[in-house]
């Protein structure tokens, strides 16, 4: 038995620039359960961060503005709240970790400073008090001595020992939703692992409903127990992530899991998908992946699909879902 | 940390030797003749001169003079003056307080108004704010000193016969604020333009972003999490900016009759009293150095980054 924790409903981000209007997120909608794990995906974009920045109510305005939709979290939309309740959210009930995690420290104050600020901020824990808690997040992070750490500042730190004071910080108020923006990207392959294991670890001790962005597919398929595939600032397919693997049904998802590099495979080479993503202040009137879509026909350029539900709990936004069949496509070549 | 300081402190020294030095050689090179006749005039009885030529030991060779000269310095004699015949050191500490009251005050309006109009503008980028802001600060920049210092007194004192048009007042604060203002504006004007584009650096950057996303309100992010950051080039101007006017603001003491070094150097050059220019200059360049070694110093206290070693 689960309920949700947040709804995304409709949710249209724009942003409103010189040369245009950028529709970065538009129509996007998907839930959250308690202590699921949702995955994002697409390629650079594709309004993944735009989407995660929505959330926390964090889209850099002007030029960026919320123009429609709701977030539903428990039981408020956040989009109506005042900017005095969405601040007791953010970093207490819904955390955010970033990409990059050699600039998402500040550099000028210590680690326990920056994790400490937290917690005194939304749990009232006076210094010490809070840079005890400090000491514990950061042992349970897996940083190795956390007493001596906890006075150092980011930069005596590697990359994966600041994602993982990031994710310290990120936990610390013990929030019900963490945003991790492609928490591991910036870092190397074993160092990836590691992170992605520990949030998983800690996702089963704290029972957090994680969103995971990324644009690599195969980061999903460890940790996440469904999958939105975003592209064009829309929704092209979700569902669960077994099922996404095994059956995707839009060509987009196909070529996404293609181009999973595979260690053990025969070949082991990346087959990115061809083309590149349309100009956003330009989309085509039609299918938004169709100079790109090796099955895109008259239809699929005059006219943009809705998204479908094909299968319980299965969307696709595909003209021609039923007739292909991108199992092979995937599996095989 | 304490041997950086120690070691900056101790390069202090051969900067001063040099700076003496240089100042020494110049009166030489710039004025050749007897600086006693230039100094005391045309018509100057020739037995005073003799007497005092000989007092300051002008007969004697360049090198035992240049060498007396710079021992005098560390023994904290820096010649006496050929107009008053007062020790140099003793005209220069005298005057010294009306100039550091000066040079603190402009300083401290120009960080009060700087800082806060460079960070509203950096927040507010390409707001009206910010472009009232910088035209504000563009003017302050382009507008001589004296002329800014003209018009305060013609509306402040001459007008609305607020504030007093110049002079010291033994030391009370009215007679303080035109003067600080005509000076702090032009410095504020030079630390709201560095505070904006050193802001507008950091403002951007991911940890402002977590400082937001933490929750904390947007005043903490700005001031906690992006001033400290922005600081550094601010600090630097506003050091430099107060060891010039440590040395005397020339101008401005002028306009408004202040009894500071700035007027005493002046003096000293219009009446060729060459230990006193000496001292002065000297003066002036110890206090710039010493400014900019504490500037220096602030680096390591607001970047963590920057090792003394
Ligand atoms: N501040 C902004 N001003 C204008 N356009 C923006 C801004 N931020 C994002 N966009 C636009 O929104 C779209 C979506 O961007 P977003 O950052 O969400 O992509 P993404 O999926 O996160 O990509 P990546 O994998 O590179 O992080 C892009 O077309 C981008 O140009
Ligand atoms: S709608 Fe047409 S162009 Fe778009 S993905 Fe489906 S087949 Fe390809
Ligand atoms: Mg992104």
């Amino acid at each position: 038995m689960s309920s949700t924790l947040l709804e995304v409903k409709d949710l249209q981000t724009y942003f409103f620039t010189d040369r245009g209007t950028v529709k970065a997120v538009d129509g996007v909608s998907f839930d959250v359960e308690k202590g699921e794990t949702l995955g994002i995906v697409g390629e650079s974009g594709s309004g993944k961060s735009v989407t995660a920045a929505s959330i926390m109510q964090l889209v850099p305005s002007p030029p960026g503005d919320i123009v429609g939709g709701e977030i539903n979290f428990k039981d408020e939309n956040l989009l109506d709240l005042k900017m005095k309740r969405i601040r007791k959210i953010r970093g207490n009930e819904i955390s955010m970790i970033f990409q990059e995690p050699m600039t998402s420290l500040n550099p000028v104050y210590t680690i326990g400073e920056q994790i400490s600020e937290v917690l005194r901020l939304h749990q009232g824990l006076n210094k010490d008090e809070a840079l005890e808690k400090s000491i514990d997040m950061l042992e349970k992070v897996g940083i190795p001595s956390p007493e001596e750490r906890v006075h150092e500042h980011p930069h005596q730190l590697s990359g994966g020992m600041r994602q993982r004071v990031m994710i310290a910080m990120a936990l610390a108020c013990n929030p019900e939703l963490l945003i991790a923006d492609e928490p591991t990207t910036a870092l190397d392959v074993t160092i990836q692992a590691q992170i992605l294991e520990l949030m998983d670890e800690l996702r089963d001790e704290f029972n957090t409903s994680i969103i995971l962005i990324t644009h690599n597919l195969g980061v999903i398929a460890e940790v996440a127990d469904k999958v939105a595939v975003m592209y064009g600032g829309r929704i092209v397919e979700q569902t669960d992530t077994v099922t996404l693997y095994k059956d995707p049904e839009h060509p987009y998802t196909a070529g996404l899991i293609k181009s999973i590099p595979k260690i053990e495979g025969s070949e082991g080479k990346l087959k990115p998908i061809k083309g590149t993503v349309p100009d956003p202040l330009n989309f085509p009137n039609g299918c938004k992946f169709a100079n790109r879509c090796n099955y895109a026909e008259e239809k699929c350029w005059a006219e943009e699909p809705d998204l479908e539900e094909v299968k319980p709990d299965h969307y696709v936004r595909c003209w021609r879902w039923k007739e292909l069949d991108l199992k092979n496509e995937s599996e095989v070549k | 940390m304490l041997g950086y300081i120690l070691r900056k402190t101790l390069m202090v020294v051969p900067i001063l030797i040099g700076i003496a030095t240089i100042t020494f050689l110049l009166n030489f090179v710039f004025v050749p003749g007897d600086p006693v006749r230039i100094s005391m005039g045309q018509h100057a009885d020739p037995e005073t001169i003799e007497m005092i030529r000989a007092e300051m030991g002008l007969d004697d060779p360049l090198i035992v003079q240049y060498g007396r000269f710079i021992g005098g310095l560390f023994k904290g004699d820096f010649g006496k003056s050929f107009t008053t015949r007062q020790p140099v050191l003793d005209m220069v500490l005298e005057r010294f307080p009306a100039t550091a009251k000066l040079a603190l005050a402009a300083t401290i309006i120009s960080i009060v108004l700087g800082v806060s109009a460079g960070i509203v503008s950096a927040v507010k980028s390409n707001s009206f704010l910010d472009y009232f802001f910088m035209t504000f600060s563009m003017l302050g920049i382009s507008m001589p000193v004296y002329w800014l210092g003209l018009v305060l007194i013609v509306v402040f004192s001459l007008n609305l016969d607020l504030l007093p048009a110049g002079g010291y007042g033994s030391g009370s604060l009215r007679y303080l604020i035109l003067p600080a203002f005509a000076l702090g504006f032009r410095q504020a004007a030079k630390v709201a333009r560095m505070t904006r584009s050193s802001m507008l650096e950091v403002i951007d950057k991911d940890y402002v972003k977590t400082a937001r996303a933490k929750g904390l309100s947007e005043q903490i992010v700005v001031i906690k999490h992006a001033l400290k950051n922005a600081l550094i080039p601010v600090i630097t101007v506003i050091g430099t900016q107060l060891g010039y006017l440590l040395g005397g603001a020339v101008l401005t003491e002028s306009v408004f009759s202040w009894p500071g070094l700035g007027r005493l150097a002046v003096n000293a050059v219009l009446k060729r009293d060459f230990p006193l220019i000496q001292g002065t200059v000297i003066f002036l360049a110890a206090c710039f150095v010493l400014v900019n070694l504490l500037v220096d110093l602030s680096y390591g206290l607001l970047d963590p980054r920057i090792r003394y070693d």
